[in-house]
């Protein structure tokens, strides 16, 4: 029988985040679950951030030595192979990176980002950064060489995220985990013992977060067979919507007891409840069990923003985070008032294009934000939108708090009106918005209720204020014409003295938008999923005005190149400081203003930090620019995507066990801190054969103006 | 004196126009001659800068340039800051 919920309130549970997502702050998710059960009566949870505790194990000394040997050893061992694979070439070119780190590197990396004085020294956190995605590649080494996009895992590579036969398949599960297999064995299994769990949830909200949540269900199983284990967030709750078949999503899944998709306050306390329930026997909105395969898609719940308890922020150790000070999340409002947007397929729900809309009292909202003043002083308000009207009373409500905020914004007329000065004094540093277009006949095919007349007022007014205003959009809607596209990179080349950081990407057409729901209204005749793609992360089509097949990327031509180099601002993205809507973004918006970035070197508070050393090697092959690299198996995927075929791991690997027998007359190559390098052709060897105290001064500013 | 439209365009990053200057530099040393190449699109250098710059032998201005020019490729801008288009925000 199941124990009521009062007769246990010490019941230990443990809610994870698993890797490979942002270490500046922790996600707010398990913020909101902790504080829900608490008000369920269940306050024996805890938290834990496997992600970012994960990266602090692997990035201190002793983990970085024994990677950087095992790296030289790769060099060593491909040095002396007659024949080589493209995959002996790729782990060629990413072990040679090792050569430009020294064991302590990646950790005064991490130092810098904590550091108060040293994160505001632009040249300096540049470098940080670009130790740091160096380090993150060779930890790829131990996995499928090249898996990292920086701190995520790259969905262009060796595992296909949309295969239920690759993500269901261990081996291939456990090599793309294998670089957190030191975190893994040791802390993470240690604290699966160190209290009596009877509930263990994983918290996955991003693709990248898949493949440890898969490895980590599979230890927690092995080293706990009894604990009643549950997977939520958004990352489950899109794959349940993007199958054909919802029940299939066990297949990845097959140690679960519970999967949980929508939001999961309520979810967890029903769990909580019927901790010593048969999992079949337990039954809420929400809740998927292994028994119930209905071929039906799960109900969704949707939580009450008014009766919802503060979240439980204290939960989190927060000097372990990569920031200087606490970045804290906060969702006043979820859904989004508008829910128009025929492009958007954001929610969990499938009737609509994202949640429905709902406010917390601002009441409430300033009795949790008082209570957040405890941890720290900076918001992120991770919200889909909030109405200008409830908008200017959580202005008013909250400038005596002396707190400093960004966050996703519709583009309202409003905010000519005045608006803009009462976010500003209510610390608002910084706002994105989804501008989409520039182009009105695609605005309005978007139904996105805004013109670019307004927009460029808007964006005047921010100015004005000292908001720091970041633009997202894209081209290649369906119809979208190369004028149109261009259109919307022309509108931001006119505004460039208005906004901070933009972002134009690739239209995606997923399954629940409105365009693929009425596909007629946007000139498509026919909608097609890739061969391969069990998950239906996005779709192509054929338009009727042709029988061209697009998908995303397709509208790119030189001349939008052209235009993308020149909004491009800053080399860094997510979750670094030129990063839309990242943490240490944010914190950059209140240091320095909406421009973002200090007007020059001379305002970051720089100290005398010499540049990290850079290492010469001679090769014996002779050219590497023709070895398999990262981009290669972009080109490969790209290409069979392109074809209709989505490529699984064994495609991959068989593209990858090609033969080469390269030439091996030497050649002198310069390696960075970032990993890359450069080619010391012989002019450049005869100048740094006897260079002269210029050419030093002058190579040394090159790269240090390159972040390097 | 130039216009920004004059200067060399690599990426449009504002924050460092230094670097669009260097490349800028060294791109029209050949023509223009070093001491003209600065004084034409050295502008946002500081002083101690444009002494070093001007300090250059004609090889070592080559060997920056054939540099600067990998760099391009090596360190590339970030192209893609999109986070509306179906994909998730970092909250």
């Amino acid at each position: 029988m199941a124990f009521r919920a009062n007769e246990q309130p010490n019941l230990p549970f443990l809610l994870v985040n698993p890797p490979l997502t942002d270490p500046t702050c922790p996600y707010h998710s398990i913020s909101y679950l902790l504080a829900a059960a608490e008000a369920g009566g269940f306050q024996g949870g805890c938290a834990l951030d496997a992600n970012v505790e994960a990266l602090n194990y692997l990035v201190e000394a002793e983990q970085v030595a024994k990677l950087l040997a095992r790296a030289r050893r790769c060099v060593e061992q491909v040095e002396q192979k007659h024949t080589l694979t493209r995959m002996d070439e790729a782990r060629y070119l990413y072990a040679l990176k090792s050569l430009a780190v020294t064991p302590d590197m990646p950790r005064d990396a991490v130092d810098t980002f904590r550091s108060e004085t040293k994160f505001y020294d632009y040249p300096r956190y540049r470098r940080a950064v670009s130790v740091i995605n160096n380090w993150i590649d060779l930890l790829s080494l131990d996995g499928f060489v090249g898996q990292f996009d920086g701190l995520a895992f790259d969905y262009s590579h060796v595992v296909n995220f949309s295969s239920l036969t690759d993500l269901s398949n261990p081996t291939l599960i456990g090599t793309l985990a294998a670089p957190f297999d030191p975190y893994l064995d040791t802390e993470f299994r240690a604290r699966l013992h160190d209290r009596p769990w009877r509930l263990i949830g994983l918290s996955v909200n991003y693709v990248s977060q898949l493949p440890l949540a898969i490895r980590m269900a599979q230890i927690i199983r092995t080293e706990l067979p009894g604990v009643r284990l549950c997977l939520g967030g958004t990352e489950v709750s899109d794959v349940v919507k993007q199958l054909d078949r919802p029940r299939d999503i066990w297949k990845l899944f097959p140690m679960a007891d519970y999967l949980v998709v929508g939001e999961g306050e309520a979810a967890l306390v029903t769990l909580l409840e019927h901790v010593d329930a048969a999992p079949a026997a337990v039954h809420g909105t929400g809740i998927m069990t292994r028994s119930a395969l209905a071929s039906g898609r799960p109900q969704v719940a949707y939580e009450d923003l008014a009766s919802a308890g503060t979240p439980r922020y204290e939960a989190w150790d927060w000097p372990r985070y990569w920031s200087p000070e606490p970045v804290i999340l906060y969702s006043p409002t979820r859904g989004c008032y508008w829910n128009r947007c025929t492009f958007c397929d954001y929610g969990l729900n499938t009737d609509s294009p994202t949640s429905p809309s709902r406010e917390r009292p601002i009441p409430s909202v300033v009795t949790d934000l008082q209570r957040v003043q405890a941890i720290g002083a900076t918001i992120y308000f991770a919200v889909d939108a909030m109405s200008p009207r409830y908008l200017r009373r959580l202005a008013a409500a909250i400038a005596p708090l002396k707190l400093s905020w960004a966050a996703e914004l519709r583009l309202e007329k409003t905010f000519v009106s005045g608006l803009t000065q009462e976010l500003a004094a209510s610390g608002c540093v910084a706002i994105s918005f989804g501008y989409e277009s520039a182009a009105p006949r695609i605005l309005e095919l978007i139904d996105k209720g805004t013109d670019t007349e307004i927009i460029g007022h808007i964006l005047g007014a921010l100015r004005q204020a000292n908001i720091g205003a970041q633009m997202m959009g894209f081209v290649g809607f369906p119809s979208e014409t190369p004028a149109e596209a261009m259109m919307t990179y022309d509108f931001l080349i006119e505004h460039q003295d208005s906004w901070a950081l933009a972002g134009i990407g690739d239209f995606v057409l997923t399954t629940q938008s409105i365009v693929a729901k009425q596909p007629s209204r946007f000139g498509i005749e026919k909608l097609v999923a890739s061969r391969g793609d069990d998950i239906v992360r996005s779709l192509s089509w054929v338009e009727s005005a042709g029988s061209v097949r697009r998908s995303a990327g397709d509208a790119r031509d030189e001349a939008l190149n052209r235009a993308a180099r020149e909004i491009s601002r800053g080399r860094e993205t997510r979750p670094f400081v030129g990063g839309i809507d990242s943490s240490h973004s944010l914190l950059y918006f209140k240091r320095y203003g909406a421009r973002l970035w200090p007007h020059s070197d001379l305002e970051s508070p720089a100290d005398p930090d010499p540049r990290a050393r850079d290492v010469r090697y001679r090769t014996p092959f002779a050219s590497l620019g023709s070895f398999c690299n990262g981009d290669a198996i972009h080109r490969y995927v790209g290409e069979q995507r392109e074809r209709g075929e989505s490529p699984g791991a064994e495609d991959v690997l068989a593209f990858l066990s090609t033969e080469t027998t390269p030439a091996r007359h030497g050649s002198e190559i310069e390696i960075l801190p970032n990993g890359s390098y450069l080619v010391l052709t012989p002019e450049i060897l005869a100048v740094e054969a006897h260079p002269s105290a210029a050419y030093l001064a002058a190579k040394q500013m090159l790269l240090r103006y390159q972040g390097l | 004196m130039a216009s920004d439209n004059d200067q060399p365009k690599k990426s449009g990053h504002h924050v460092t126009p230094a670097i669009l200057a260097f490349s800028a530099i060294l791109a029209a040393a050949p023509t223009l001659g070093l001491a003209d190449a600065i004084d034409k699109h050295g502008g946002s250098l500081t002083e101690n800068e444009r002494i070093v710059l001007a300090s250059l032998s004609t090889e070592e201005v080559q060997a920056l340039a054939s540099i600067d020019t990998q760099l391009d490729s090596v360190v590339a801008p970030s192209a893609n800051n999109n986070n509306n288009n179906n994909n998730k925000k970092p909250a």
